[in-house]
């Protein structure tokens, strides 16, 4: 047995209470709270057998409180954590092993970052997608589609909401960049349109908008309102399903949240065919037209918020070589755009424009320094 | 039809279980072979729980009785037992 190289633990809350840590294994995102004897023995392996240990049951799936709430899996403000289990050295070993803090061997441990076979599956750990559907599938039991729009949207799914992160940095930046881009008469199709709300906000620019997605549930709430605009189910995995749009018909296309589809795997299928969209795409856009793109930061999506409220700092675990994290590097993002004659005309790392007290403190202030979302701006310039 | 039929009857519906002793047959880890997939297995859960009167919980679920076709057999027989 030997301590996993993949740990670190830091104090929650030491203003108030020095003594109680968090130790987490960073790329499993599995801890316990613990006090500084637990460590101890993290230190010395050979701590005395009768000497007791406090531990806090703190870990919690916290995607669950909501898609873009504090994504640490950890129970904030240890005054919160209540009474300590008191242990002895043999029960806070056998914790240590099942959070992955204490390991057999690091090859068999290194074994189990693979894809999740199954929904029941607890030997690999998974990608991020595979571990939220696990947990909404078998925990709370409820449709991902459906939890995800709650996340993002409002009840109907008419509007965004405000209190998180989706309302205060995304949409705000939207409410600038669109009318930036969009001018009245315009024609635009938003791929992977999901209930429509953004097809909506482009519309009321006065755009002529063909939102599609390949989620019906989805586009049955579009058409509860649709405005004047067409919504369309399709299923956006298949190479020629845009075939039967017109050549170079659209001012603008536009996806959100949708690209990372094309690159990393999603509920158990590979990758839709982002070679085949990059080509739609360059055959729908007008010469003069503008692919925009407001997808998850390469980097910074979904990282752990750790550190205090008002400086959160985070730990990278993986950049170019994606097993966790759902969405793809800068450069292979764009490659395939670029390698098809597009340019980035404009890119931005949206960040909150003003305070927002409807929304964690921390959660701000971590989206202040380290963006959530990326925007581009590519247009075509060459044909070959 | 008692418990194990049931649950024999659905696998043998999804295209059968291997082995031709029952003994094989209930040792068989179903999730391995592939024989339903993840939306397959939360329709298996719901048709069970509606089927038995029974509620499976995020334990049951992850437990190693749930991954053999034996196992959850007997699970399901505790937990009717038990409702």
């Amino acid at each position: 047995m030997q301590i996993c190289p993949d740990v670190i633990s830091f104090p929650e809350s030491p203003e108030c209470y020095p003594d109680r840590w968090v130790i987490m294994n960073v790329f499993t995102r599995d801890c316990i709270g613990a006090g500084p004897e637990a460590i101890q023995l993290l230190g010395n392996p050979q701590l005395a057998e009768e000497k007791q240990f406090r531990v806090w049951d703190i870990w919690h799936f916290s995607h669950a409180d909501g898609l873009l709430a504090d994504p640490s899996r950890f129970r904030r403000q240890a005054g919160l954590w209540g009474e300590p289990k008191i242990i002895k050295k043999s029960d806070l070993v056998q914790i240590l092993i099942e959070k992955s803090i204490f390991i057999d061997d690091l090859k068999s441990y290194r074994e189990r970052f693979k894809r999740k076979k199954s929904i029941l599956d607890k030997s690999n750990f998974g990608n991020y997608h595979e571990q939220l559907g696990q947990y909404l599938l078998t925990v709370a039991r409820c449709d991902p589609a459906l939890w995800w729009v709650s996340q993002k949207f409002k009840e109907g799914a008419q509007e965004i909401r405000s209190d998180n992160l989706y309302g205060a940095v995304q949409h705000a930046f939207l409410a600038e960049w669109l009318p930036k881009k969009i001018r009245s008469g315009q024609t635009v199709l938003d791929l992977g349109c999901g209930p429509g709300v953004i097809s909506k906000m482009m519309a009321n620019l006065g755009a002529k908008v063909l939102g599609i997605d390949p989620n019906a549930e989805f586009i049955a709430l579009a058409l509860k309102d649709a405005r004047g605009i067409h919504f369309q189910q399709r299923n956006l995995d298949c190479p020629d399903i845009l075939a039967d749009l017109p050549d170079h018909s659209y001012d603008i296309i536009f996806m959100s949240d949708a690209l990372l589809f094309y690159f990393v795997p999603y509920q158990g299928k590979i990758p839709a065919d982002i070679q085949a969209l990059v080509r739609q795409v360059k055959r729908l856009l007008k010469p003069t037209g503008s692919f925009l793109s407001l997808e998850p930061h390469p980097v910074f999506y979904l990282l752990p918020w750790l550190g205090g409220s008002e400086k959160p700092f985070t730990i990278i675990t993986e950049y170019l070589f994606s097993q966790w994290r759902i969405n793809p590097p800068l450069s292979i993002l764009v490659k395939p755009f670029l390698q098809k004659g597009f340019v980035i005309t404009e890119l931005d790392e949206l960040k909150p424009q003003k305070e927002n007290s409807s929304v964690d403190p921390r959660a701000l202030n971590f989206a202040k320094t380290f963006p959530l979302w990326l925007s581009l701006e590519m247009k075509v310039i060459s044909n070959d | 039809m008692d418990t194990q039929d049931i649950v024999l009857k659905f696998f043998e519906e999804k295209g059968g279980l291997p082995g031709d002793r029952l003994q094989e047959k209930l040792a068989c880890h179903y999730l391995d072979i592939k024989i339903i997939d993840s939306m397959g297995i939360i329709e298996m859960i719901s048709l069970f729980e509606d089927k038995f009167k029974i509620r499976f919980e995020a334990e049951h679920l992850q437990s190693d009785e749930f991954q053999t076709v034996g196992g959850l057999i007997t699970l399901i027989k505790r937990l009717r037992a038990h409702s």
